[in-house]
Protein backbone atom coordinates (compact mmCIF):
# COMPACT_ATOMS: atom_id res chain seq x y z
CA UNK A 1 0.00 0.00 0.00
CA UNK A 2 2.94 2.29 0.85
CA UNK A 3 5.91 2.92 -1.27
CA UNK A 4 8.87 2.36 0.36
CA UNK A 5 12.13 4.98 0.21
CA UNK A 6 14.85 3.31 -1.59
CA UNK A 7 17.22 5.65 -0.39
CA UNK A 8 17.41 6.29 3.64
CA UNK A 9 18.32 4.55 6.42
CA UNK A 10 15.34 2.09 6.35
CA UNK A 11 12.72 0.81 4.36
CA UNK A 12 9.82 3.29 5.63
CA UNK A 13 6.71 3.82 4.05
CA UNK A 14 6.22 7.25 2.00
CA UNK A 15 5.24 10.45 4.58
CA UNK A 16 5.61 7.79 7.59
CA UNK A 17 5.40 11.16 9.60
CA UNK A 18 1.90 11.84 7.94
CA UNK A 19 0.70 8.29 8.90
CA UNK A 20 1.08 8.27 12.22
CA UNK A 21 -0.37 11.87 12.72
CA UNK A 22 -3.55 11.37 10.74
CA UNK A 23 -4.17 8.46 12.59
CA UNK A 24 -8.21 7.74 12.79
CA UNK A 25 -9.27 5.28 15.96
CA UNK A 26 -13.28 6.03 14.85
CA UNK A 27 -12.41 4.98 11.69
CA UNK A 28 -10.41 2.20 12.77
CA UNK A 29 -12.76 1.07 15.24
CA UNK A 30 -16.25 0.85 12.10
CA UNK A 31 -13.25 -0.94 10.08
CA UNK A 32 -12.96 -3.21 13.05
CA UNK A 33 -17.17 -3.95 13.12
CA UNK A 34 -16.77 -4.33 9.39
CA UNK A 35 -14.62 -7.13 9.58
CA UNK A 36 -16.69 -8.08 11.88
CA UNK A 37 -19.42 -8.28 9.45
CA UNK A 38 -21.52 -5.37 11.23
CA UNK A 39 -23.70 -4.13 8.67
CA UNK A 40 -24.74 -0.73 10.72
CA UNK A 41 -20.76 0.18 10.61
CA UNK A 42 -20.49 -0.54 7.11
CA UNK A 43 -23.72 2.02 6.49
CA UNK A 44 -22.22 4.00 8.75
CA UNK A 45 -18.66 4.53 6.33
CA UNK A 46 -21.07 4.36 3.64
CA UNK A 47 -23.13 7.41 4.59
CA UNK A 48 -19.92 9.45 5.73
CA UNK A 49 -17.53 8.74 3.00
CA UNK A 50 -19.82 8.47 -0.48
CA UNK A 51 -20.12 12.12 -1.13
CA UNK A 52 -16.56 12.69 -0.61
CA UNK A 53 -15.82 9.65 -3.09
CA UNK A 54 -18.41 10.44 -5.73
CA UNK A 55 -17.32 14.10 -5.61
CA UNK A 56 -13.83 13.04 -6.32
CA UNK A 57 -14.58 10.17 -9.34
CA UNK A 58 -17.24 12.72 -10.84
CA UNK A 59 -14.59 15.38 -10.99
CA UNK A 60 -12.09 12.76 -12.11
CA UNK A 61 -13.91 11.18 -15.09
CA UNK A 62 -16.58 13.78 -15.44
CA UNK A 63 -19.37 10.47 -15.79
CA UNK A 64 -21.91 10.60 -13.21
CA UNK A 65 -22.53 6.62 -13.61
CA UNK A 66 -19.31 6.28 -13.83
CA UNK A 67 -18.78 8.52 -10.74
CA UNK A 68 -21.17 6.37 -8.76
CA UNK A 69 -19.71 2.75 -10.01
CA UNK A 70 -16.22 3.53 -8.37
CA UNK A 71 -17.54 4.76 -5.19
CA UNK A 72 -19.54 1.51 -5.04
CA UNK A 73 -16.86 -0.49 -6.33
CA UNK A 74 -14.75 1.47 -3.29
CA UNK A 75 -16.76 1.02 -0.35
CA UNK A 76 -17.50 -2.33 -1.34
CA UNK A 77 -13.64 -2.92 -1.35
CA UNK A 78 -13.67 -1.88 2.30
CA UNK A 79 -16.54 -4.68 2.76
CA UNK A 80 -14.29 -7.23 1.90
CA UNK A 81 -10.71 -5.69 2.96
CA UNK A 82 -11.86 -5.65 7.09
CA UNK A 83 -10.23 -8.64 8.02
CA UNK A 84 -6.60 -7.44 6.36
CA UNK A 85 -7.07 -3.83 8.18
CA UNK A 86 -4.27 -2.53 9.59
CA UNK A 87 -4.77 -0.11 12.18
CA UNK A 88 -3.44 3.39 12.68
CA UNK A 89 -1.91 3.77 8.82
CA UNK A 90 -3.91 6.73 7.87
CA UNK A 91 -7.41 6.32 8.69
CA UNK A 92 -10.38 5.23 6.43
CA UNK A 93 -10.62 8.45 4.69
CA UNK A 94 -7.07 8.87 2.89
CA UNK A 95 -8.12 5.32 2.33
CA UNK A 96 -10.78 5.39 0.55
CA UNK A 97 -9.73 8.03 -1.07
CA UNK A 98 -6.47 6.11 -3.00
CA UNK A 99 -9.08 3.46 -3.69
CA UNK A 100 -11.12 5.73 -5.59
CA UNK A 101 -8.40 7.59 -7.34
CA UNK A 102 -6.48 4.38 -8.51
CA UNK A 103 -9.90 2.96 -10.18
CA UNK A 104 -10.51 6.33 -11.22
CA UNK A 105 -6.95 6.46 -13.13
CA UNK A 106 -7.42 2.65 -14.67
CA UNK A 107 -10.67 3.81 -15.86
CA UNK A 108 -9.02 6.82 -17.48
CA UNK A 109 -6.71 4.75 -19.01
CA UNK A 110 -8.84 1.97 -20.28
CA UNK A 111 -10.89 5.05 -21.78
CA UNK A 112 -8.47 5.72 -23.63
CA UNK A 113 -7.33 2.89 -25.24
CA UNK A 114 -11.07 1.70 -25.89
CA UNK A 115 -12.26 4.72 -27.11
CA UNK A 116 -13.08 5.46 -30.80
CA UNK A 117 -12.85 8.81 -30.58
CA UNK A 118 -9.81 10.80 -30.68
CA UNK A 119 -9.02 12.85 -28.29
CA UNK A 120 -8.83 16.32 -29.06
CA UNK A 121 -5.62 18.38 -28.42
CA UNK A 122 -7.42 21.57 -28.13
CA UNK A 123 -11.01 22.21 -27.08
CA UNK A 124 -13.73 22.98 -29.82
CA UNK A 125 -13.30 26.56 -30.51
CA UNK A 126 -16.65 26.81 -33.10
CA UNK A 127 -18.57 27.66 -30.09
CA UNK A 128 -19.38 31.30 -30.14
CA UNK A 129 -18.85 33.35 -27.12
CA UNK A 130 -22.97 33.86 -26.83
CA UNK A 131 -23.29 30.73 -26.61
CA UNK A 132 -21.34 30.32 -23.31
CA UNK A 133 -22.36 32.79 -21.27
CA UNK A 134 -25.19 31.01 -19.31
CA UNK A 135 -23.44 28.61 -16.18
CA UNK A 136 -24.17 25.50 -17.92
CA UNK A 137 -21.37 27.06 -20.99
CA UNK A 138 -18.92 27.64 -18.42
CA UNK A 139 -19.09 24.95 -16.45
CA UNK A 140 -18.88 22.92 -19.85
CA UNK A 141 -15.77 24.78 -20.50
CA UNK A 142 -14.41 24.26 -17.34
CA UNK A 143 -15.13 20.27 -17.65
CA UNK A 144 -13.30 20.60 -21.25
CA UNK A 145 -10.50 22.46 -19.74
CA UNK A 146 -9.94 19.92 -17.20
CA UNK A 147 -9.98 16.76 -19.26
CA UNK A 148 -7.25 18.18 -21.07
CA UNK A 149 -5.01 17.53 -18.44
CA UNK A 150 -3.71 14.05 -17.50
CA UNK A 151 -5.11 11.60 -15.73
CA UNK A 152 -1.98 12.19 -12.75
CA UNK A 153 -2.49 16.14 -12.93
CA UNK A 154 -6.54 16.25 -12.90
CA UNK A 155 -6.34 14.12 -9.66
CA UNK A 156 -3.86 17.00 -8.35
CA UNK A 157 -6.13 19.69 -8.85
CA UNK A 158 -9.11 17.26 -8.30
CA UNK A 159 -7.61 16.60 -4.45
CA UNK A 160 -5.87 19.83 -3.76
CA UNK A 161 -8.46 22.51 -5.15
CA UNK A 162 -11.92 20.80 -5.06
CA UNK A 163 -11.26 18.64 -1.85
CA UNK A 164 -8.83 21.20 -0.29
CA UNK A 165 -6.34 18.29 0.73
CA UNK A 166 -3.33 19.37 1.55
CA UNK A 167 -0.30 18.50 -0.07
CA UNK A 168 1.10 16.09 2.13
CA UNK A 169 -2.07 14.06 2.28
CA UNK A 170 -2.80 14.47 -1.88
CA UNK A 171 0.75 13.33 -2.13
CA UNK A 172 0.46 9.84 0.18
CA UNK A 173 -3.28 9.23 -1.35
CA UNK A 174 -1.65 9.63 -4.77
CA UNK A 175 1.93 7.54 -3.42
CA UNK A 176 4.07 9.85 -4.40
CA UNK A 177 6.67 11.73 -2.65
CA UNK A 178 6.18 15.52 -1.86
CA UNK A 179 8.65 17.12 -3.86
CA UNK A 180 7.02 15.19 -6.68
CA UNK A 181 3.35 15.91 -6.51
CA UNK A 182 4.21 19.62 -5.65
CA UNK A 183 5.99 19.26 -9.03
CA UNK A 184 2.89 17.70 -10.49
CA UNK A 185 0.54 20.28 -9.15
CA UNK A 186 2.76 22.86 -10.06
CA UNK A 187 2.65 21.56 -13.83
CA UNK A 188 -0.97 20.66 -13.61
CA UNK A 189 -2.00 24.48 -12.96
CA UNK A 190 -0.07 25.88 -15.66
CA UNK A 191 -1.56 23.73 -18.12
CA UNK A 192 -4.88 24.43 -16.77
CA UNK A 193 -4.12 28.08 -17.06
CA UNK A 194 -2.19 28.06 -20.42
CA UNK A 195 -5.93 25.96 -21.99
CA UNK A 196 -8.11 28.60 -20.18
CA UNK A 197 -6.26 30.87 -21.76
CA UNK A 198 -6.23 29.07 -25.19
CA UNK A 199 -10.30 28.34 -24.73
CA UNK A 200 -10.74 32.39 -24.14
CA UNK A 201 -12.59 31.64 -21.15
CA UNK A 202 -10.53 33.47 -19.37
CA UNK A 203 -8.46 36.17 -21.01
CA UNK A 204 -5.24 37.61 -20.51
CA UNK A 205 -6.23 41.07 -19.36
CA UNK A 206 -8.63 39.52 -16.85
CA UNK A 207 -6.31 37.24 -15.27
CA UNK A 208 -3.65 39.10 -15.88
CA UNK A 209 -1.41 36.51 -16.32
CA UNK A 210 -0.22 34.83 -19.56
CA UNK B 1 6.13 26.95 -1.90
CA UNK B 2 4.54 26.71 -5.44
CA UNK B 3 2.55 29.92 -5.85
CA UNK B 4 -1.06 29.80 -5.54
CA UNK B 5 -3.97 29.06 -7.82
CA UNK B 6 -4.85 32.11 -10.40
CA UNK B 7 -8.16 33.97 -9.01
CA UNK B 8 -9.61 33.99 -12.31
CA UNK B 9 -8.49 30.08 -12.52
CA UNK B 10 -10.20 29.26 -9.26
CA UNK B 11 -13.50 30.83 -10.59
CA UNK B 12 -13.75 29.21 -13.45
CA UNK B 13 -13.22 26.04 -11.38
CA UNK B 14 -15.83 26.95 -9.05
CA UNK B 15 -18.20 26.15 -12.03
CA UNK B 16 -17.33 22.87 -12.14
CA UNK B 17 -20.22 21.55 -9.65
CA UNK B 18 -20.94 18.25 -8.66
CA UNK B 19 -24.70 16.57 -8.95
CA UNK B 20 -25.71 14.68 -6.43
CA UNK B 21 -25.70 11.11 -5.40
CA UNK B 22 -28.83 9.09 -6.47
CA UNK B 23 -31.34 8.94 -3.83
CA UNK B 24 -30.90 5.01 -4.04
CA UNK B 25 -27.55 4.96 -3.48
CA UNK B 26 -26.82 3.87 -0.11
CA UNK B 27 -29.13 0.89 -0.45
CA UNK B 28 -27.57 -0.03 -3.77
CA UNK B 29 -24.15 -0.33 -1.80
CA UNK B 30 -25.17 -2.42 1.06
CA UNK B 31 -27.91 -4.70 -0.81
CA UNK B 32 -24.55 -5.56 -2.96
CA UNK B 33 -22.93 -5.74 0.23
CA UNK B 34 -25.07 -8.43 1.11
CA UNK B 35 -24.53 -10.22 -2.20
CA UNK B 36 -21.18 -10.70 -1.46
CA UNK B 37 -20.05 -13.33 1.56
CA UNK B 38 -19.59 -11.69 4.29
CA UNK B 39 -16.07 -11.16 5.58
CA UNK B 40 -15.72 -13.29 8.95
CA UNK B 41 -12.17 -14.22 9.82
CA UNK B 42 -12.36 -17.89 9.54
CA UNK B 43 -12.42 -19.85 12.67
CA UNK B 44 -9.60 -21.24 14.10
CA UNK B 45 -8.11 -24.13 14.27
CA UNK B 46 -9.43 -26.39 17.16
CA UNK B 47 -7.57 -26.41 20.40
CA UNK B 48 -5.77 -29.19 20.70
CA UNK B 49 -6.36 -30.99 24.10
CA UNK B 50 -3.25 -30.11 26.22
CA UNK B 51 -1.42 -33.46 26.89
CA UNK B 52 -2.18 -35.21 30.00
CA UNK B 53 -0.14 -35.81 32.98
CA UNK B 54 1.59 -38.78 33.02
CA UNK B 55 -0.15 -41.27 35.51
CA UNK B 56 2.16 -42.68 38.17
CA UNK B 57 1.45 -46.52 36.72
CA UNK B 58 2.57 -45.24 33.78
CA UNK B 59 6.35 -43.69 35.45
CA UNK B 60 6.56 -47.25 37.04
CA UNK B 61 5.85 -49.47 33.86
CA UNK B 62 8.69 -47.20 32.44
CA UNK B 63 11.08 -47.79 35.40
CA UNK B 64 9.94 -51.47 35.71
CA UNK B 65 11.11 -51.98 32.11
CA UNK B 66 13.62 -50.10 32.35
CA UNK B 67 15.40 -52.42 35.23
CA UNK B 68 14.43 -55.43 33.45
CA UNK B 69 15.98 -53.74 30.32
CA UNK B 70 18.96 -53.22 32.43
CA UNK B 71 19.22 -56.37 34.15
CA UNK B 72 18.90 -58.46 30.76
CA UNK B 73 22.00 -55.93 29.84
CA UNK B 74 23.82 -57.08 32.52
CA UNK B 75 23.34 -60.63 32.48
CA UNK B 76 24.07 -60.77 28.55
CA UNK B 77 27.72 -58.96 29.37
CA UNK B 78 28.23 -61.10 32.52
CA UNK B 79 27.24 -64.46 30.43
CA UNK B 80 29.46 -63.23 27.55
CA UNK B 81 32.82 -62.20 29.28
CA UNK B 82 32.32 -64.21 32.46
CA UNK B 83 34.17 -60.99 33.63
CA UNK B 84 31.56 -60.64 36.44
CA UNK B 85 32.20 -64.60 37.91
CA UNK B 86 35.75 -63.53 38.63
CA UNK B 87 34.31 -61.40 41.29
CA UNK B 88 32.12 -63.66 42.62
CA UNK B 89 29.18 -61.35 41.72
CA UNK B 90 26.45 -63.94 41.17
CA UNK B 91 23.56 -62.22 38.35
CA UNK B 92 20.23 -64.46 37.54
CA UNK B 93 20.97 -65.41 34.09
CA UNK B 94 17.81 -66.09 32.06
CA UNK B 95 18.75 -70.07 31.64
CA UNK B 96 18.62 -70.62 35.41
CA UNK B 97 14.91 -68.71 35.20
CA UNK B 98 13.53 -70.81 32.79
CA UNK B 99 14.87 -74.16 33.96
CA UNK B 100 14.05 -73.82 37.49
CA UNK B 101 10.76 -72.38 37.96
CA UNK B 102 9.10 -72.94 34.38
CA UNK B 103 10.72 -76.62 34.41
CA UNK B 104 11.75 -76.44 30.89
CA UNK B 105 14.26 -79.03 30.52
CA UNK B 106 17.89 -77.68 29.97
CA UNK B 107 20.60 -78.87 27.42
CA UNK B 108 22.83 -81.84 28.52
CA UNK B 109 25.41 -78.90 28.12
CA UNK B 110 24.22 -77.05 30.59
CA UNK B 111 23.72 -80.22 33.21
CA UNK B 112 27.25 -81.07 32.07
CA UNK B 113 28.42 -77.48 33.31
CA UNK B 114 26.39 -77.30 36.66
CA UNK B 115 27.56 -80.27 37.49
CA UNK B 116 31.20 -78.82 37.21
CA UNK B 117 30.46 -75.54 38.82
CA UNK B 118 29.04 -78.02 41.93
CA UNK B 119 32.37 -80.11 42.10
CA UNK B 120 34.38 -76.58 41.95
CA UNK B 121 35.68 -75.45 44.65
CA UNK B 122 34.65 -71.46 45.63
CA UNK B 123 37.23 -69.61 46.19
CA UNK B 124 36.11 -66.01 46.88
CA UNK B 125 34.17 -67.77 49.86
CA UNK B 126 37.27 -69.50 51.65
CA UNK B 127 38.68 -65.47 50.94
CA UNK B 128 36.09 -64.58 52.67
CA UNK B 129 36.74 -66.69 55.26
CA UNK B 130 40.18 -66.02 55.62
CA UNK B 131 39.50 -62.03 55.83
CA UNK B 132 37.33 -62.61 58.56
CA UNK B 133 39.46 -65.00 60.67
CA UNK B 134 42.51 -62.10 60.32
CA UNK B 135 40.11 -59.26 61.49
CA UNK B 136 39.95 -61.00 64.82
CA UNK B 137 43.47 -61.59 65.08
CA UNK B 138 45.03 -58.26 66.31
CA UNK B 139 47.88 -57.20 64.40
CA UNK B 140 50.79 -56.96 66.22
CA UNK B 141 51.49 -59.84 69.17
CA UNK B 142 54.01 -59.04 71.73
CA UNK B 143 55.97 -62.24 72.64
CA UNK B 144 56.77 -62.68 76.09
CA UNK B 145 60.17 -61.71 76.84
CA UNK B 146 62.66 -64.45 76.53
CA UNK B 147 60.30 -66.74 74.94
CA UNK B 148 61.48 -68.78 71.57
CA UNK B 149 61.16 -67.97 68.53
CA UNK B 150 58.17 -68.83 67.05
CA UNK B 151 58.52 -69.72 63.12
CA UNK B 152 57.63 -67.65 60.29
CA UNK B 153 54.69 -69.12 58.44
CA UNK B 154 55.23 -70.45 55.18
CA UNK B 155 55.12 -68.05 52.25
CA UNK B 156 52.13 -67.86 49.99
CA UNK B 157 53.66 -69.10 47.16
CA UNK B 158 51.05 -68.10 43.83
CA UNK B 159 49.79 -72.03 43.30
CA UNK B 160 48.22 -72.11 46.45
CA UNK B 161 45.91 -69.12 45.54
CA UNK B 162 42.66 -69.88 44.41
CA UNK B 163 42.62 -70.26 41.16
CA UNK B 164 39.65 -68.07 38.96
CA UNK B 165 37.46 -69.87 36.60
CA UNK B 166 39.57 -71.36 34.26
CA UNK B 167 38.81 -70.54 30.72
CA UNK B 168 37.56 -74.38 29.84
CA UNK B 169 35.38 -74.42 32.72
CA UNK B 170 33.67 -71.24 31.28
CA UNK B 171 33.27 -72.73 27.91
CA UNK B 172 32.17 -75.88 29.35
CA UNK B 173 29.46 -73.59 30.94
CA UNK B 174 28.68 -71.21 28.06
CA UNK B 175 28.46 -75.12 25.75
CA UNK B 176 26.21 -76.54 28.87
CA UNK B 177 23.25 -73.44 27.65
CA UNK B 178 19.70 -74.51 27.24
CA UNK B 179 19.83 -73.45 23.52
CA UNK B 180 22.44 -73.66 21.80
CA UNK B 181 25.07 -70.35 21.52
CA UNK B 182 26.90 -69.17 18.75
CA UNK B 183 30.82 -69.21 18.38
CA UNK B 184 32.39 -66.47 18.80
CA UNK B 185 36.32 -65.55 19.03
CA UNK B 186 36.88 -65.80 22.56
CA UNK B 187 37.50 -62.04 24.13
CA UNK B 188 40.18 -63.14 26.13
CA UNK B 189 42.90 -64.51 24.33
CA UNK B 190 45.51 -64.50 27.40
CA UNK B 191 44.76 -67.48 29.65
CA UNK B 192 44.95 -66.63 33.25
CA UNK B 193 45.44 -63.37 33.47
CA UNK B 194 44.16 -61.68 36.10
CA UNK B 195 41.09 -59.44 35.92
CA UNK B 196 43.64 -56.07 35.91
CA UNK B 197 46.26 -56.33 33.96
CA UNK B 198 49.73 -58.92 35.23
CA UNK B 199 49.98 -62.42 35.43
CA UNK B 200 47.72 -64.98 37.15
CA UNK B 201 49.66 -67.18 39.48
CA UNK B 202 49.12 -70.34 36.79
CA UNK B 203 50.61 -68.40 33.85
CA UNK B 204 53.75 -66.81 36.26
CA UNK B 205 55.03 -70.26 37.24
CA UNK B 206 54.69 -71.13 33.19
CA UNK B 207 56.67 -68.12 32.37
CA UNK B 208 59.25 -68.99 35.25
CA UNK B 209 59.23 -72.39 33.91
CA UNK B 210 59.91 -71.08 29.88
CA UNK B 211 62.22 -68.60 31.16
CA UNK B 212 64.40 -71.73 32.60
CA UNK B 213 64.05 -73.66 29.35
CA UNK B 214 64.88 -70.63 27.63
CA UNK B 215 68.71 -70.24 29.68
CA UNK B 216 69.32 -73.57 29.41
CA UNK B 217 68.86 -73.39 25.76
CA UNK B 218 71.03 -70.09 25.55
CA UNK B 219 73.95 -71.91 27.83
CA UNK B 220 73.94 -75.01 25.53
CA UNK B 221 74.46 -72.42 22.57
CA UNK B 222 77.29 -70.93 24.29
CA UNK B 223 78.97 -74.22 25.18
CA UNK B 224 78.67 -75.18 21.63
CA UNK B 225 80.01 -72.00 20.28
CA UNK B 226 83.03 -71.77 22.84
CA UNK B 227 83.70 -75.92 21.48
CA UNK B 228 83.60 -74.71 17.86
CA UNK B 229 86.04 -72.13 18.95
CA UNK B 230 88.40 -74.44 20.74
CA UNK B 231 88.83 -76.87 17.98
CA UNK B 232 92.25 -77.08 16.64
CA UNK B 233 92.53 -77.76 12.66
CA UNK B 234 94.60 -80.83 12.19
CA UNK B 235 96.69 -81.20 9.26
CA UNK B 236 95.64 -83.96 6.50
CA UNK B 237 99.32 -83.84 5.04
CA UNK B 238 101.75 -86.74 6.39
CA UNK B 239 105.14 -85.06 7.53
CA UNK B 240 108.12 -85.40 5.68
CA UNK B 241 111.18 -87.38 6.92
CA UNK B 242 113.61 -85.17 7.95
CA UNK B 243 116.84 -84.35 5.89
CA UNK B 244 120.69 -83.91 7.19
CA UNK B 245 121.31 -80.21 6.59
CA UNK B 246 125.26 -79.48 5.69
CA UNK B 247 126.42 -76.40 7.45
CA UNK B 248 126.22 -73.64 5.28
CA UNK B 249 129.73 -71.38 4.58
CA UNK B 250 129.69 -67.86 3.70
CA UNK B 251 132.74 -66.97 1.16
CA UNK B 252 134.15 -63.47 0.71
CA UNK B 253 133.79 -62.16 -2.45
CA UNK B 254 136.26 -61.21 -4.93
CA UNK B 255 136.41 -57.35 -4.72
CA UNK B 256 138.73 -55.97 -7.51
CA UNK B 257 137.89 -53.47 -10.62
CA UNK B 258 138.47 -56.65 -12.82
CA UNK B 259 135.98 -58.89 -11.42
CA UNK B 260 133.16 -56.28 -11.01
CA UNK B 261 134.06 -53.87 -15.03
CA UNK B 262 129.48 -53.09 -14.84
CA UNK B 263 129.14 -52.71 -11.29
CA UNK B 264 127.07 -49.76 -10.65
CA UNK B 265 129.21 -46.56 -8.82
CA UNK B 266 127.66 -46.85 -5.53
CA UNK B 267 128.80 -50.25 -5.14
CA UNK B 268 132.20 -49.53 -6.10
CA UNK B 269 135.20 -50.56 -3.65
CA UNK B 270 136.85 -47.85 -1.99
CA UNK B 271 139.87 -49.02 -3.94
CA UNK B 272 137.95 -48.28 -7.38
CA UNK B 273 136.92 -45.36 -6.06
CA UNK B 274 140.22 -43.82 -5.83
CA UNK B 275 141.15 -44.89 -9.08
CA UNK B 276 137.96 -43.88 -10.90
CA UNK B 277 139.34 -40.32 -9.43
CA UNK B 278 143.06 -40.20 -10.09
CA UNK B 279 142.29 -41.41 -13.89
CA UNK B 280 139.58 -38.11 -13.68
CA UNK B 281 142.55 -35.69 -12.31
CA UNK B 282 144.85 -36.76 -15.17
CA UNK B 283 142.31 -36.73 -18.40
CA UNK B 284 141.38 -32.74 -17.07
CA UNK B 285 143.97 -30.10 -18.88
CA UNK B 286 146.34 -28.22 -15.93
CA UNK B 287 145.37 -24.98 -15.06
CA UNK B 288 147.86 -23.38 -17.28
CA UNK B 289 146.47 -24.57 -20.24
CA UNK B 290 142.39 -23.57 -19.30
CA UNK B 291 140.99 -20.64 -21.65
CA UNK B 292 140.52 -17.31 -19.74
CA UNK B 293 136.94 -17.08 -19.81
CA UNK B 294 136.89 -13.50 -20.88
CA UNK B 295 138.54 -14.33 -24.33
CA UNK B 296 137.16 -15.53 -27.32
CA UNK B 297 137.30 -19.17 -28.03
CA UNK B 298 138.23 -18.41 -31.47
CA UNK B 299 138.14 -16.07 -33.90
CA UNK B 300 136.13 -17.94 -36.79
CA UNK B 301 133.25 -16.42 -37.79
CA UNK B 302 130.20 -17.79 -35.90
CA UNK B 303 128.22 -20.30 -37.80
CA UNK B 304 124.72 -21.36 -37.56
CA UNK B 305 125.91 -24.99 -36.91
CA UNK B 306 128.84 -24.23 -34.84
CA UNK B 307 129.64 -27.16 -33.16
CA UNK B 308 127.21 -29.49 -34.79
CA UNK B 309 128.89 -32.39 -36.75
CA UNK B 310 128.72 -32.49 -40.92
CA UNK B 311 127.30 -34.43 -42.32
CA UNK B 312 130.25 -36.42 -43.57
CA UNK B 313 131.14 -36.85 -40.27
CA UNK B 314 127.52 -38.21 -39.50
CA UNK B 315 127.97 -40.93 -42.20
CA UNK B 316 130.95 -41.70 -41.15
CA UNK B 317 129.95 -42.17 -37.71
CA UNK B 318 126.57 -44.32 -38.74
CA UNK B 319 128.75 -46.30 -41.11
CA UNK B 320 131.55 -47.13 -37.69
CA UNK B 321 128.19 -47.98 -36.02
CA UNK B 322 127.06 -50.27 -38.51
CA UNK B 323 130.56 -51.86 -38.93
CA UNK B 324 130.43 -52.51 -35.06
CA UNK B 325 126.99 -54.07 -34.98
CA UNK B 326 127.43 -56.36 -37.77
CA UNK B 327 130.62 -57.20 -35.83
CA UNK B 328 128.93 -58.04 -32.65
CA UNK B 329 125.98 -59.73 -34.80
CA UNK B 330 128.65 -62.16 -36.06
CA UNK B 331 130.15 -62.82 -32.59
CA UNK B 332 126.99 -63.55 -31.15
CA UNK B 333 126.41 -66.16 -33.69
CA UNK B 334 129.60 -67.53 -33.52
CA UNK B 335 128.85 -68.11 -29.55
CA UNK B 336 125.62 -69.59 -30.81
CA UNK B 337 126.99 -71.60 -32.82
CA UNK B 338 129.89 -73.13 -30.42
CA UNK B 339 126.67 -73.29 -27.70
CA UNK B 340 127.92 -70.82 -25.64
CA UNK B 341 125.83 -70.77 -22.97
CA UNK B 342 126.87 -67.39 -21.49
CA UNK B 343 128.10 -65.00 -24.05
CA UNK B 344 131.39 -62.75 -22.50
CA UNK B 345 130.28 -59.62 -21.94
CA UNK B 346 132.23 -58.23 -25.05
CA UNK B 347 129.49 -59.39 -27.11
CA UNK B 348 126.57 -57.94 -25.70
CA UNK B 349 125.07 -55.11 -27.61
CA UNK B 350 126.35 -51.67 -26.50
CA UNK B 351 123.84 -49.14 -25.17
CA UNK B 352 122.18 -47.18 -28.03
CA UNK B 353 123.29 -43.85 -27.87
CA UNK B 354 121.06 -41.00 -26.77
CA UNK B 355 119.60 -39.08 -29.73
CA UNK B 356 121.26 -35.98 -30.04
CA UNK B 357 119.02 -33.05 -29.87
CA UNK B 358 118.82 -30.67 -33.04
CA UNK B 359 119.19 -27.30 -32.16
Amino acid sequence: MFRTVKEGRAQLPVNQHLTDTHADPEGDALVARIADGDKAAFAEIVKRFSPVLHRIAYRMLADSTEAEDVTQETLLRLWGYGDKWEQGRGGVAAWLKRVAINRCLDRLRRRKFSSDEEVPDRIDESASADEMMDADRLRAATIACIQQLSERQRAAIVLTYYEDMPNLQAADVMDMQIKAFESLLHRARQALKETMLATGIVGPKEGGVA
Amino acid sequence: MIEPVDPLVAKMLDHFDVPPLSADFAERVLAAADARPTPVIPPLPPVQPARARRRPWMRQRVLAVGAVATLGIASMSAAATGLLSDFGIEIPVVTHFVTKHLGIKPHHWFRHAEKLKKELPKPHQEHREDEGAARTVPNVVTPPAGAPAAPLPAPLLPQALPAPLRDAQHGALLRGAAHPIRRFAPLNTRPNVAPFGGFGPLHRAQHVQHQQVLAERRAAREAARAERQQRVITPKITPLPELPVAPLTVHAPERTPQALPFEQPNRLTPEQRAARRQARLNAQPQNGDRPHPAEPLAANPIRRDAGQPTHSERQAEQAQRREQMRQMRDARRQALQQNHPHPPAALKSPRRPKMRRMQ
